[in-house]
């Protein structure tokens, strides 16, 4: 008997449900439990793994949609044709370098108008760098560093690891429940706070808290080997990190109040699997970096 | 010892996508001509629709989709075999595109619910956000700007 709800037990926290079904079919047939008990472990293993599943693609889509929106209640969006422009065709190249190429709306790059040095990547694939960090890069290789970052912590999923385990049961328990094709308005309304709060979550890592030190090291070792994989030069992801370093004494907050140790990321960027040398820039990488550099 | 575990490793991925059904997970993909991004495009995939894998070539899979045939990227994917094991759990119709990914296109975190929290927070400005989306990169643009930069285009990871 111990044995069998140990083992039913075991499935039950693993989210398997066909297995505990099983489990407890043979519990039934042994005489071990009553049939209205393994109708429960069932019931109960069929919402674990319900609530434990991931965030599907679909959805990381909408919640990253909040999120930029939530973004651009703080930070007013840079319209200017040729650096948008810009951007996007450096962003779309280092894409192509990264693990997860095609994502469910594909990747967007916009510039927030703020002296603020910051980028931010929401989930979903809109990637956000702010004036103030377009004036610290110095070259196309650097601005691929950073948009290869903030695409790594895309590729990772770092922003919807964010997410509250405890809201995201409560929303996968929620959609589970719902049968209907449409919501009642109760329905709708606590969708809409499970939505807001699922937002506020990954926000609040963005452009708040940031992210982890473990993250940010793994979100390193995307841009680097992404930069390597499209040609641009790894070593400037280095002298970014440098010039991050200069430019935090002069102006603390932004970026250096959600990333305070540099040092540490610098030192891991020239430690093994270091970027080798590679021959300088062509003419056309430069000067196309130098005439759109010139609108921000 | 250590030359087998890594080709057991680099192997099941690549087994996993061979001779099965896939759906797509993205919004839309292009089906090309050959591996590679900037092969010519024989194909638009949508959301949700099923395929055949014939053949994994490192980050691509060689897909059969009614009469055409063309490679699309394996990020692009996702396998049915998971999609079964949610419906079969969800109590939904095994009819349709009715994996996770779809049901939630049509239920849960949807441009229904967006609309609603539009509603309840107007600071939320999803304009500006359709706005952003709606720039796209000509894909021949991106390929001139890679080769005038000097820059490269990867040709899988696997």
């Amino acid at each position: 008997m111990k044995t069998i709800l140990l083992i039913v037990l075991v499935l039950l926290l693993a989210g398997c449900a066909t297995a505990t079904q099983v489990a407890t079919s043979v519990g039934v047939s042994a005489g071990y439990m009553t049939g209205e008990q393994k109708q429960a472990l069932d019931k109960t293993a069929v919402k674990v793994e319900k609530a434990t599943r991931p965030v599907s693609e679909t959805e990381e889509y909408y919640i990253g949609r909040g999120v930029a929106a939530m973004i651009l209640t703080r930070y007013n969006l840079y319209r200017n044709p040729a650096v948008t422009a810009y951007m996007n065709h450096v962003g779309n190249t280092v894409v192509l370098g990264s693990p997860r190429p095609y994502i469910y709306g594909g990747y967007h790059f916009a510039v927030l108008d703020t002296d603020e040095v910051n980028a931010f990547a929401c989930p979903g694939g809109t990637l956000f760098v702010t004036k103030g960090m377009l004036k610290v890069v110095s070259n196309e290789d650097q601005l691929a560093a950073v948009l290869s970052h903030e695409v790594g912590h895309v590729a990772e999923k770092h922003g919807l690891q964010a997410i509250s385990s405890a809201r995201w049961t409560e929303v996968v328990t929620t959609l589970a429940t719902e049968t209907a094709k449409s919501y009642t308005p109760a329905e709708m309304s606590s969708l809409v706070d499970l939505f807001q709060g699922t937002v506020d979550d990954v926000f609040r890592t963005l452009v708040v808290n940031g992210y982890g030190r473990e993250q940010e090291l793994q979100a390193d070792g995307l841009a680097i080997g992404c930069m390597k994989t499209c040609g641009y030069d790894g070593r400037q992801f280095v002298s970014l990190l440098d010039r991050l370093e200069q430019t935090s004494k002069q102006a603390p907050g932004g970026i250096f109040a959600t990333h305070p140790d540099l040092s540490e990321r610098i030192r891991a960027a020239k430690g093994p699997g270091a970027a080798a040398a590679k021959p300088p820039a062509p003419e056309e990488r430069m000067m196309r970096f130098k005439k759109t550099a010139l609108s921000w | 010892m250590k030359k087998a575990m890594l080709l057991i490793l680099f192997l099941v991925p690549a087994l996993c996508f061979a001779g099965e059904t896939v759906k797509v997970k993205v919004q839309r993909s292009s089906l090309f001509e050959q591996p590679n991004f900037f092969s010519k495009t024989v194909g638009t995939l949508q959301f949700g629709e099923e395929l055949e894998t014939e053949e994994v070539v490192k980050d691509w899979v060689k897909v059969k989709f009614g009469r055409q045939r063309g490679f699309i990227h394996q990020s692009a994917l996702t396998s049915t075999k998971v999609d079964m094991k949610t419906m079969m759990f969800s109590g939904s119709s095994s009819s349709g595109p009715s994996q996770d990914e779809v049901a939630l296109a049509g239920k849960g975190f949807n441009p229904e619910v967006e609309k609603n929290h539009g509603k309840a927070h107007p600071e939320m400005n999803y304009a500006l956000v359709d706005e952003i989306e709606r720039y796209s990169v000509d894909p021949n643009s991106l390929r001139s700007f890679i080769q005038k930069g000097g820059l490269k285009v990867s040709e899988g990871q696997k």
